[in-house]
């Protein structure tokens, strides 16, 4: 039986139980009789004693999903004679349908035989508590995503070297687990070696408790790295470790002596440009002067041959100057359609009287617009095309130009496709280094320059060649163009 | 009266060759190959052209041509140059960051090496003309 006094709770321990979010309950099983306390109304969003409670009408506001887990809590203890039970499950207010999470701990209290008679417990309403909790998880996981897909390698490391945490980005570059990678030293790991490489700003942190970089090329990984080594340190517990971040800087680096080697050819071509325009100036008013001296005319041809002459070596030292003065481009607003109609223009020009059927499908790009600087993208248009001509024996053959675009990837493909000679294979790698050439009078700048002003505008080629069946030149370049 | 043209030009051959065609063409000319002594025969003179070189040793075509602008010299100029940065094929805008540009273009016409000794008679005539 249930005593007066337990019903009535006094005004404090109410208070106290209104202040604590936290509900008590008290169920006489013989009686089927179940008292609750004023905060267990309002935690299941009632008014305090606003029915007489059951435990059907208290299952009643208990989440739907959690109601069997509940009941059968409470049930099996009763079953198998336990002196208590916890749960934690959702509510659904009454009036405002809110979900609220509560924790519930229930004691079984037994008569002299040893049964089951009554059962007390209390409601502690945690909704504020699993929120944070949720908050907090979330945080976590957004955290270790971020971790886990940032592309640079980012490795936590202690004063003893040793891998504390990992990111996949790394763990990956290091063809390990991050199970794998936690605990290895460091420098083994990484650059498979037994004692830290003297570059190593890790070292450095450790010494001095600052940031440290450092610009690596490591073969181990084949490729170049700047490094950033942060040191963490705890108030309490003085110098932890650092925070290693590599990036991986290969193709900046790759572009950066590119561009280096191709504006020290142009220093020396600018060089050589100046000192043979000088004689061929003189060379080229002698002629002038030696024809007007000639009246009979005899000699006019042989003038003729030399003027002709003196013209494609002009011309020769613009192309070569025209090559190595690739710089940073500027950039405008250019309708791409038109600019492979102009440069497919151009390149026939150059061939007339060859027999060579040059047919395109590009309309989806007709009213497509880039950016990029117009004269770069047209000289890399008409170089590729002109090596397509260039490439097909006896004067005769194929040419096919394809562009189409995808709006995903934000990027445009042009195509030119030949059924020429071909590119040996052993050549394939070497087509884009300056210099290189397999034609007769080649400079070897061609190509080199077109893959150099692909990669100023953010794009890629990508070659395909079957010897003596032709070959596929696919240019990709970004629609927006994206900062490199 | 014949027009009077000075040519300043350190190569030698080139200032043979050019005397040739130009007094063939019955213009009063005086050459030098040395830039300093050319430099003053220019301020001494009322020449109506000067064919004026850029590279030169000592003093160089775009010191001259500022000297000779800065004293208000009216004296139609045009310049011969084998200097790549003027090429026909870049645009007025890939002159950026060329330092002495704006001297050149202190000159009424630029002659780029090797030019056609045509085109040479056809600006002086266009600019000498009155």
């Amino acid at each position: 039986m249930m005593s007066k006094g337990r019903r009535n709770l006094g005004s404090q321990l109410k208070k106290a139980q209104e202040i604590a979010h936290l509900g008590s309950w008290e169920l006489d099983i013989e009686e089927n009789k179940l008292t609750w306390s004023d905060e267990v109304y309002r935690i299941f969003g009632l008014k305090p004693q606003e029915f007489e409670a059951t435990y059907e009408a208290f299952l009643e506001y208990v989440h739907p999903d959690d109601r069997v887990a509940v009941d059968d809590a409470y049930v099996s203890s009763l079953r198998e004679g336990r002196d208590s039970y916890q749960i934690i499950h959702r509510v659904i207010c009454k009036n405002s349908g809110e979900v609220r999470w509560v924790q519930e701990k229930c004691e079984h209290i037994k008569n002299l035989k040893g049964k089951i008679v009554r059962s007390v417990g209390m409601v502690l309403d945690i909704t504020e508590r699993k929120q944070y909790e949720e908050a907090l998880k979330r945080a976590r996981d957004e955290w270790a995503m971020t971790f886990d897909t940032v592309p640079d390698l980012i490795a936590i490391i202690g004063p003893d070297y040793r891998i504390s945490q990992i990111n996949k980005s790394m763990a990956d570059r290091i063809h390990m687990t991050k199970d794998q990678a936690i605990g290895k030293y460091c420098y083994e790991a990484v650059h498979g070696l037994y004692k830290a490489p003297a570059f190593c700003p890790h070292t450095k942190t450790c010494c001095s408790v600052k940031e440290c970089m450092a610009e690596v090329y490591e073969p181990k990984l084949g490729g170049y790295f700047l490094i950033s080594t942060t040191p963490i340190y705890d108030e309490k517990k003085g110098f932890m470790g650092s925070i290693h971040v590599a990036r991986d800087i290969t193709d900046r680096k790759r572009f950066e002596q590119g561009l280096q080697r191709l504006s020290d050819i142009g220093a020396l071509a600018a060089t050589v440009a100046h000192e043979l325009r000088n004689p061929l100036g003189v060379i080229r008013l002698a002629a002038y002067n030696i024809k007007r001296k000639d009246k009979s005319g005899i000699i006019a041809e042989n003038i003729a041959n030399i003027d002709k002459m003196i013209v494609d070596s002009e011309q020769i030292i613009s192309n070569l100057l025209f090559y190595s003065r690739i710089k940073e481009p500027h950039l405008k607003e250019v309708n791409a359609g038109e600019i492979i109609k102009e440069s497919i223009a151009q390149s026939v020009a150059k061939f007339t009287g060859w027999k060579v059927k040059v047919s395109h499908d590009y309309k989806k790009l007709k009213k497509i617009l880039f950016v990029a600087d117009p004269v770069q993208v047209k000289e890399l248009f008409v170089n590729i095309l002109n090596n397509a001509f260039e490439s097909l024996p006896e004067k005769k053959g194929i040419i096919k130009v394809e562009g189409s675009y995808s709006k995903e990837k934000n990027n445009m493909t042009i195509s030119i496709l030949d059924n020429g000679i071909g590119i040996d294979p052993d050549d394939l790698s070497e087509i884009s280094r300056p210099f290189f050439t397999r034609k007769t009078n080649g400079t070897g700048l061609g190509l080199s320059v077109c893959y150099q002003i692909v990669s100023l505008h953010g794009g890629k080629i990508e070659v395909s060649s079957q010897k003596n069946k032709g070959s596929v030149f696919a240019v990709q370049l970004p629609l927006l163009r994206q900062e490199i | 009266m014949n027009k009077k043209i000075i040519l300043i030009d350190d190569d030698e051959l080139m200032v043979k060759e050019l005397s040739n065609l130009l007094i063939e063409e019955g213009f009063d000319l005086d050459a030098f190959t040395d830039p300093e002594i050319g430099l003053d025969r220019l301020l001494e003179n009322n020449y109506d052209l000067l064919l004026l070189d850029i590279k030169m040793p000592k003093i160089s075509g775009t010191d001259i041509l500022k000297i000779a602008r800065s004293k208000g010299l009216k004296t139609k100029i045009i310049t011969i140059t084998g200097n790549p940065i003027f090429d026909s094929l870049l645009d007025k805008e890939s002159l950026n960051g060329a330092t002495d540009k704006k001297e050149v273009f202190l000159a009424d016409f630029v002659l780029n090496k090797p030019f056609d000794p045509n085109l040479l008679l056809s600006k002086i005539n266009e600019l000498i003309t009155c």
